[in-house]
């Protein structure tokens, strides 16, 4: 056996230098490949775990957000729509009570520009009544110095004073 | 044309033999080394070029290791063994396919004969480096059956004298473990050696074109003899950690 292996050239000292070429091979590799790659490998799947996990948060985070947003969205829908109606009873109660208002306005302007159409009415006719009487006393002065028109003083005075009275009375 | 089985001794240094295999194996440990350092030297995240490439190989080993073996603690532990057999003998075997191995050597006078005694020759194409591989995977087999299932459920597999039969199984099973070293060393070894004699009988006889498809049989060869030896391990210490029945 020992003899068939020596004439195929295995020799116990080539064997362990060939050995001692192993286990160097192991140690540089499990230094400078195995080690570094492998710690790599794992902070990769590690961070991809991690990432996976974030996105799974992150999307049912999203779905909590939207359906906040969608409650959010409802109740101010709801508020919104409350305000609205409060808003159009307050509006037609303004209404109403501008309205009336404004009629109350408009019937005391009318009151008030009818009164004072009356009394620049009555001023307006005692004013002509005066210059009516000046007028006609002055007329009747002119007459009365007039010669060939004899009338009596006495009697034209009378006549003025009488005017004069009337004019008292009509105002 | 000279074919020499054993590796061939170049010089000696204090009466210990300096062959050509081991002079190749030595400067792929170094190669290695430093391929391995440049490519880790600066790890980033994101893997370019070597890194990347290294990654990729360890990347498949490790998944092929926890894919057979089945338990994290025995994978984590057996991982850096497999990875180095494959590296080392896929490196070596592709390495004896390098233009210069076998071919640049010394001419010596042999038995009255000159004849090229190269000057590297893949670690493979000798006994030596496999044998020692072969020795190093059944010894690592054992220890890690002894070491999952407890030494005694382990001698149990070899040494049953519960029944007649199952002593009888129990020594071939013994039997099949010294097998196993032959097996391991001679399969390689053959079909290492197989292929560059075939290289260097096809050069011989048609040095220009024709050589090519067997380069890349035998670069097929190369990879396919590094992975049976690396399944073979694998698949042996997943029985060897499974407890008899």
């Amino acid at each position: 056996m020992l003899e068939a292996l020596n004439s195929l050239g295995v020799n116990y000292k080539l064997l362990i230098a060939q050995l001692v070429n192993f286990v160097l091979l192991f140690i540089v590799l499990y230094i400078f490949l195995y080690k570094p790659v492998l710690k790599m490998l794992n902070e990769r799947s590690s961070k991809v775990d991690k990432s996976l996990n974030d996105a799974d948060k992150i999307e049912k985070r999203l779905v909590e957000v939207e359906k906040e947003i969608d409650q959010k969205l409802a109740e101010a829908d709801k508020k919104s729509n409350l305000l609205i109606t409060e808003a159009k009873q307050q509006g037609k109660l303004i209404e109403s009570d501008m309205s009336v208002e404004a009629q109350k306005k408009a019937d005391q302007i009318v009151e008030k520009a009818k009164s004072e159409i009356a009394s620049q009415q009555q001023k307006m006719l005692s004013e002509t009544k005066s210059e009516i009487a000046g007028l006609v006393s002055e007329t009747i002065r002119l007459i009365a110095q007039d010669k060939t028109i004899k009338l009596d003083s006495k009697m034209i005075d009378g006549t003025i004073s009488k005017i004069k009275v009337d004019n008292g009375n009509v105002k | 044309m000279n074919i020499s089985i054993n590796a061939e001794t170049l010089f000696e240094i204090g009466g210990f033999p300096i062959t050509n295999s081991m002079l190749a194996t030595s400067l792929f440990v170094i190669i290695l080394a430093i391929v391995t350092f440049i490519g880790t030297r600066k790890m980033k995240s994101h893997p370019k070029g070597l890194q990347n490439a290294l990654e990729m190989v360890v990347e498949m080993i490790h998944n092929l290791t926890h894919n057979i073996i089945d338990n994290n603690k025995v994978a984590k532990v057996v991982f850096p063994l497999i990875a180095t057999f494959f590296i080392f003998i896929i490196a070596n075997n592709w390495a004896g396919l390098i233009p210069g191995f076998g071919s640049i050597g010394i001419y010596e006078m042999k038995e009255g004969h000159q004849v090229l005694v190269p000057l590297l020759r893949s670690a493979n194409a000798d006994l030596n480096t496999t044998i020692m591989l072969a020795l190093v995977s059944v010894i690592v087999i054992q220890v890690v059956g002894i070491g999952v299932i407890g030494l005694k459920s382990y001698s149990k597999k070899f040494f049953n004298f519960s029944s007649p039969i199952l002593f009888f199984v129990g020594i071939l099973e013994l039997i099949s473990e010294f097998i196993k070293i032959i097996s391991f060393s001679f399969r390689l070894f053959g079909n290492v050696f197989a292929g560059e004699v075939l290289l260097i009988v096809i050069t011989a006889l048609v040095p220009y074109i024709l050589p090519m498809p067997f380069y890349g049989l035998e670069l097929f060869v190369g990879f396919i003899q590094a992975l049976v030896f690396m399944m073979l391990t694998l698949v042996f210490i997943k029985m060897a950690t499974v407890e008899a029945h």
